[in-house]
């Protein structure tokens, strides 16, 4: 059937129509991703190392990507639970003092990472500072009860767990031939917290990626993750909570990176008035006092002498705890040194302090 | 000027892709989760939403206890939780984005959609 002129003409017309519409800048992304979202956009929450884990994908195939990415931070708990008998850090701190213990290639990264981390720090960051986060009372997981009329340990005591050479990450010697780990001195344990859960992230997203999935955001307790930008948007809206009311301090904008904060009200108590919390000098055996909070933010990955690629929340998580300790100058400082690393610092008399590259952050409300 | 079969054929076709396109539109098929502000209490259980405007409280089953949300207006807030670690839980939220924990108890409220405010995808904490 030939067409007519005019028919041939309305059919331009409407199709132009529709392409301007839908080409007009903003508006195919816009579509594309209003399509993505509501046909193929996976959520969900699970409960895992003490923490939330949440995790947002779109793509054809979220449901199967999100439901890997679970089943592999499960994984990783598995091995690095402590409390779990069989676990890796658990047989590890079993045989502290005895002999090496062959470990998970995963595992091997975490603690080389963290040693990595340990000497970029100076020490501010140390994974084998448990023995210090147990006598501090701060190990004692979900059962927050023992907090209460919790008091520090007397001084002597902390001299005397620091001087017996348990809190030492050159202590943990990592053998990456025969794949084992061996905690030197008896009594060492490892507080894997300021890392673990920043590599469980990194790993579900990695998996995400994997799936062809170009949009998600992971966010493990508040450590998060993000992949390309959010369907139809330019990218992800990222709150940095305040750390002395439920507000926001900032707000930033990213399509992807990884941003994480250490803070004093995670894990604390108070005793005659002042405020004990979870984030321990290694040096001293106090909590760090200068700082309440430190947000890691890493936009783009750099390479990273003392670092593994690919592991940029981990990074952010572990910087963020070994900045709070090392303070504001010390921690400023080292910020600086590292291409692509941000931060915010919020000072205890709370005072905001940003590196040079993170002036685009909005302030909040 | 007469209008022909085909003629209505495409401009029923446009019609049904623009109709398509609006559909599409947050908040009209994804629901209030995408275009409006939703509290999400989940459990170990379940998950219950509850739609902002009515001041009301939700009781939960936890796994240490019954946990107690309240919704005031467009805030909400764990009022009761088997949880002394207080700094996670304590205090309204407010935004799409941010999360309420008592972690011992395995209960979360957290707030999804958007609003005309930050509009937040998350909060690092």
């Amino acid at each position: 059937m030939a067409l007519s002129k005019r028919r041939l003409g309305t059919i331009i017309i409407a199709l132009a129509l529709v392409a301007s519409a839908m080409f007009y800048p903003g508006s195919y992304r816009a579509v594309q991703g209003r399509i993505e979202y509501a046909f193929f956009k996976t959520t969900e929450t699970q409960f895992i190392a003490g923490t939330y884990f949440h995790i947002s994908a779109t793509g054809f195939r979220s449901q199967a990507a999100v439901d890997a990415a679970f089943a592999e931070i499960n994984r990783l708990n598995e091995l690095w639970d402590d409390a779990l008998p069989g676990s890796d850090i658990n047989r590890l701190e079993q045989q502290a003092g005895s002999a090496p213990v062959r470990v998970a290639p995963e595992t091997i990264i975490l603690i080389k990472a963290a040693k990595g981390l340990s000497a970029a720090t100076g020490g501010a960051f140390d994974i084998t500072v448990g023995p210090l986060v147990s006598l501090w009372g701060f190990d004692h997981g979900e059962d927050h009860s023992v907090w209460e009329d919790h008091s520090p340990p007397d001084q002597d005591t902390i001299a005397d767990l620091l001087a017996s050479g348990v809190v030492d990450y050159r202590q943990a010697v990592v053998d990456e031939e025969t794949q084992t780990v061996f905690l030197t001195q008896e009594g060492m344990s490892l507080a894997v917290g300021g890392i673990a859960k920043g590599m469980m992230v990194d790993t579900a997203m990695d998996i995400l990626d994997a799936f062809g999935v170009k949009s998600a955001i992971v966010d493990g307790g508040g450590d998060i993750a993000m992949l390309g930008a959010k369907p139809g948007k330019e990218g992800w809206r990222l709150g940095i909570r305040h750390p002395r009311n439920d507000g926001i301090l900032g707000v930033i904008e990213s399509d992807g990176g990884a941003i994480a904060t250490s803070g004093d009200y995670e894990r604390y108590f108070s005793h005659q008035g002042q405020r004990y919390h979870h984030l321990l000098d290694p040096v001293s055996g106090q909590p760090a006092t200068e700082l309440a909070q430190v947000t890691i933010y890493i936009e783009i990955e750099t390479a990273l002498s003392f670092w593994p690629e690919g592991w940029p929340t981990a990074l952010a998580d572990a910087l963020a705890t070994g900045a709070f300790i090392m303070g504001p100058d010390g921690g400023m400082e080292l910020i600086q040194s590292l291409a692509g690393v941000e931060a915010v610092f919020v000072t205890t008399d709370g005072a905001v302090l940003m590196s040079a590259g993170f002036e685009n952050m909005e302030g909040g409300p | 000027m007469s209008v022909r079969r085909g003629d209505v054929l495409i401009v029923g076709l446009v019609l049904c892709l623009a109709l398509f396109l609006l559909l599409i539109t947050p908040g009209l098929i994804t629901g209030a989760a995408s275009s409006q502000k939703v509290f999400v209490i989940q459990t170990d259980t379940g998950i219950i939403r509850v739609e902002p405007g009515v001041d009301r409280q939700v009781t939960v089953m936890g796994t240490n206890g019954s946990a107690v949300i309240e919704v005031s207006g467009d805030r909400a807030r764990i009022v009761e939780s088997p949880c002394p670690h207080e700094a996670w839980h304590q205090g309204w939220i407010s935004r799409p984005g941010e999360i309420k924990a008592c972690l011992p108890n395995r209960v979360i409220l957290k707030i999804e959609g958007s609003d005309n405010g930050l509009n937040l995808d998350g909060v690092t904490r």
